[in-house]
């Protein structure tokens, strides 16, 4: 993607308020964007293992802000992958079908590794799509 | 019985009726030997030397105008640290309620101090205690006149120093075992105390204070 | 696992999620869940979900001793994973008395059945403190005693996993005086593997979550009491949402006080969360609803040995340091009496080096 291609934010926070424990997690995740940018290394943030109050939760998501794509996969309950404002920087939610959360985490990745086709997963298309294309001859 | 559980419960216990019993002693043994039969007339009434044994008190717990140069810094440390400790173990949140809990009384009016202030000062606090030891070291005269008294104490206070700040902060191993070492370092104090120079608390006040009611009441006063 | 005994015929759980027609992404979503649990890096889901599909399925032997089926009820209230996922997919569950169906027995000889022919690959759960005292007699099933049914099932035990703190460290049976002589598994059996996963109940996703992890990756890092540091690696109090008003010294005094309803700390009311592992704080209860410390209560140590013995669940973690008042006032007394025959000598002393200087 040409940097002069604009992602389209949809909801750019201002960064007027931004308090002191969501700080800290927001200089983590520039960190890891750094890093994802100079090594191509990948991390994630587990939201439940940061002890947080509802209002610093909500003081997270809205530093985060919403990016250009937000998409829920129904897969036995719910699962959100949004795109947060900053490019590289995702929010997942994977809930069950009581809509309680399973887990919740920050991704800082080119795409979410949930997302991407495992390796044995491509052995397997391989076979089968040759065994298809022999079988069709 | 855990480590933590001896050092809260019977070592503290132990350690407390050391300091009490200690403390005792040397308080009684030292008022009770009486003082040496003054044959001088005296110069002034007892009031005129009561205050004199309170200006004293208070000129000497300030550096003398003559050699302030040599000894306000040696002073200010002093004071710092001192200050720096009674800070803590009065102001620090976990300490007050250790002492409310230790005698058993509930003080909601006593204030504390937020816990981040306290692990600056308690930092503060072992900086300066760390320039007092190297002064002692290096000093030609303070070397002279310490002791094992004056170091072993010294060590006892900075394993209740490091160890109070690796509980707060978090390092060098499970809470548990660190408070526990704090626990124990204390309790070491607390046994220490009577029977080495940190008598000094309870000496030095007085002490001075003599000092000067005696110059007062034979007219030996400025 | 590998797959050592010719008899075990278990599928891989890959092969069974395959058949069961669950998508690989329902299956990352599910791993996902137990990762993130685990504190493990999220970006370490994939590998995990790469073991566990080719983890064989394997039978479960769950029995239960001194216990009071607090545990089950809590394992039944697993919402990632769930129990019934657990139960269809995960592990082929051959034995719990409480769940199964079999009575008597029927359900004695399924025991038998399967864990001769799982023999040495098995998960042994055991539930509940086993009673030593009159060579066992206190707990009895089937004609035989607890001690003797443990002995018999550890042994092909591939791994012991001890739910609550009964079968951990012996739980309230052990509490004192312990008129059954209670102990813990890891009390008992020496030389197979041995996991705790106390509390009084365990957290359900912990239990469900230490039985995947192993499936997948084997024994998780212990700590000194086995438990897996990956739920029992830090204290409630450092993990504790209210953690900041400790800090800050604020404290509530009692239950329905200003600083209560402010949601401050809670440690002068009694609450354990400085000498507390567990994951309370971080996974909390009824699928993350809530956990004591949030609904107003301190931590009570549940997952901690000796629990029941740590003094009143409501007196602070340092209260009552100093209970005997009358021995410091006799000490008080012995040092003013020892003080004063001290200075008696010394004033001896002196006056007679005085007379003898005249």
């Amino acid at each position: 993607m040409s940097a002069t291609i604009p992602l389209k934010v949809k909801n750019m926070p201002d960064g007027g308020t931004i308090g002191g424990g969501v700080k800290a997690i927001g200089y983590e995740i520039l960190s890891h964007l750094e890093k994802l940018r100079s090594s191509g290394e990948a991390a994630a943030i587990d939201m439940r293992s940061l002890p947080m109050a509802p209002e610093e939760y909500q003081g997270l998501m809205d530093m985060l802000g919403q990016g250009e794509l937000d998409l829920t996969i129904e897969i036995d309950g719910p699962t959100h992958v949004r795109e947060t404002a900053y490019a590289g920087v995702w929010w997942i939610q994977h809930k069950d079908r009581h809509d309680q959360v399973l887990s919740e985490y920050i991704e800082i990745n080119h795409v979410p590794e949930f997302l991407s086709a495992q390796d044995d997963q491509i052995t397997a298309a391989i076979d089968i799509l040759g065994e298809r294309l022999k079988g069709a001859s | 019985m855990s480590i933590l559980e001896f050092s809260r419960g019977p070592m503290l216990h132990f350690a407390l009726i050391v300091f009490v019993f200690g403390v005792l002693w040397r308080l009684t043994a030292t008022f009770l030997l009486g003082f040496r039969q003054r044959r001088s007339e005296p110069r002034v009434t007892k009031g005129q030397a009561m205050a004199g044994g309170a200006t004293v008190l208070g000129m000497r717990s300030w550096p003398h105008k003559e050699f302030i140069g040599r000894t306000a810094f040696g002073e200010a440390v002093g004071y710092g640290y001192h200050i720096g400790l009674f800070t803590i173990v009065l102001l620090g949140a976990p300490h007050v309620l250790f002492w409310q809990n230790l005698f058993g009384f509930s003080a909601p009016w006593w204030p504390t101090l937020p816990g981040g202030l306290i692990t600056f000062i308690s930092i503060l606090t072992v900086m300066l205690m760390l320039i007092a030891t190297i002064r002692r070291v290096g000093h030609p005269v303070l070397r002279r006149i310490s002791n094992f008294d004056d170091y072993f104490t010294l060590v006892i206070l900075y394993a209740l120093m490091l160890t109070g700040l690796m509980t707060v902060l978090g390092i060098g191993g499970r809470y548990e075992y660190i408070l526990a070492a704090h626990i124990i370092s204390f309790n070491a104090l607390l046994i220490w105390f009577p029977f080495s120079k940190l008598m000094h608390a309870f000496y030095i006040f007085p002490s001075r204070f003599l000092n000067g009611y005696m110059h007062a009441k034979k007219g030996a006063a400025k | 696992m590998s797959n050592k005994n010719p008899r075990n015929q278990q599928p891989t759980i890959g092969e069974v999620m395959d058949q069961a027609g669950v998508g690989r992404r329902q299956f990352m979503k599910y791993c996902a869940g137990i990762t993130a649990m685990m504190a493990m890096p999220p970006l370490s889901t994939a590998a995990f979900a790469r073991d566990l599909r080719a983890a064989r399925r394997p039978s479960v032997i769950y029995m239960p001793f001194q216990e009071c089926t607090g545990c089950l009820e809590s394992l039944t209230r697993s919402f990632a994973p769930a129990l019934e996922n657990l139960m269809f997919n995960t592990i082929s569950l051959d034995y719990n008395h409480t769940l199964q169906a079999a009575a008597g027995e029927a359900a004695e000889a399924a025991r038998h059945a399967a864990m001769e022919e799982n023999f040495g690959e098995y998960v042994l759960i055991c539930d509940g403190s086993l009673p030593t005292k009159i060579n066992g007699a206190y707990g009895t099933s089937d004609g035989h005693t607890f001690l003797q049914q443990l002995e018999e099932a550890a042994e092909g035990a591939a791994a012991i996993v001890a739910v609550g703190s009964c079968a951990a460290f012996g739980g309230v049976a052990a509490a004192y005086p312990n008129p059954t002589g209670a102990v813990g598994v890891a009390d008992l059996v020496k030389d197979r593997p041995i996991i705790n996963v106390p509390g009084c109940p365990p957290m359900p996703e912990v239990m469900t979550g230490v039985l995947v992890s192993f499936l997948a990756s084997g024994v998780p890092a212990l700590d000194k009491h086995l438990r897996p540091k990956a739920f029992f690696g830090d204290t409630i109090h450092d993990r504790c949402y209210r953690r900041r008003f400790y800090d800050r010294g604020l404290f509530a005094k009692s239950f329905d006080d200003e600083g209560a309803r402010n949601g401050w700390c809670l440690y002068e009311l009694g609450c354990r969360g400085p000498t507390t592992y567990n994951a309370c704080a971080t996974i909390k209860w009824n699928g993350g609803a809530s956990w004591p410390v949030e609904a107003g209560h301190g931590c009570i140590g549940c997952s901690e040995p000796n629990f029941w013995d740590q003094g009143g669940f409501y007196e602070p973690l340092t209260a009552k340091l100093f209970k005997e008042r009358g021995q410091a006032a006799a000490a008080a007394a012995a040092g003013v009496a020892v003080g004063a025959a001290a200075a008696y000598g010394a004033r001896r002393r002196q006056k007679k080096l005085a007379g003898d200087a005249e």
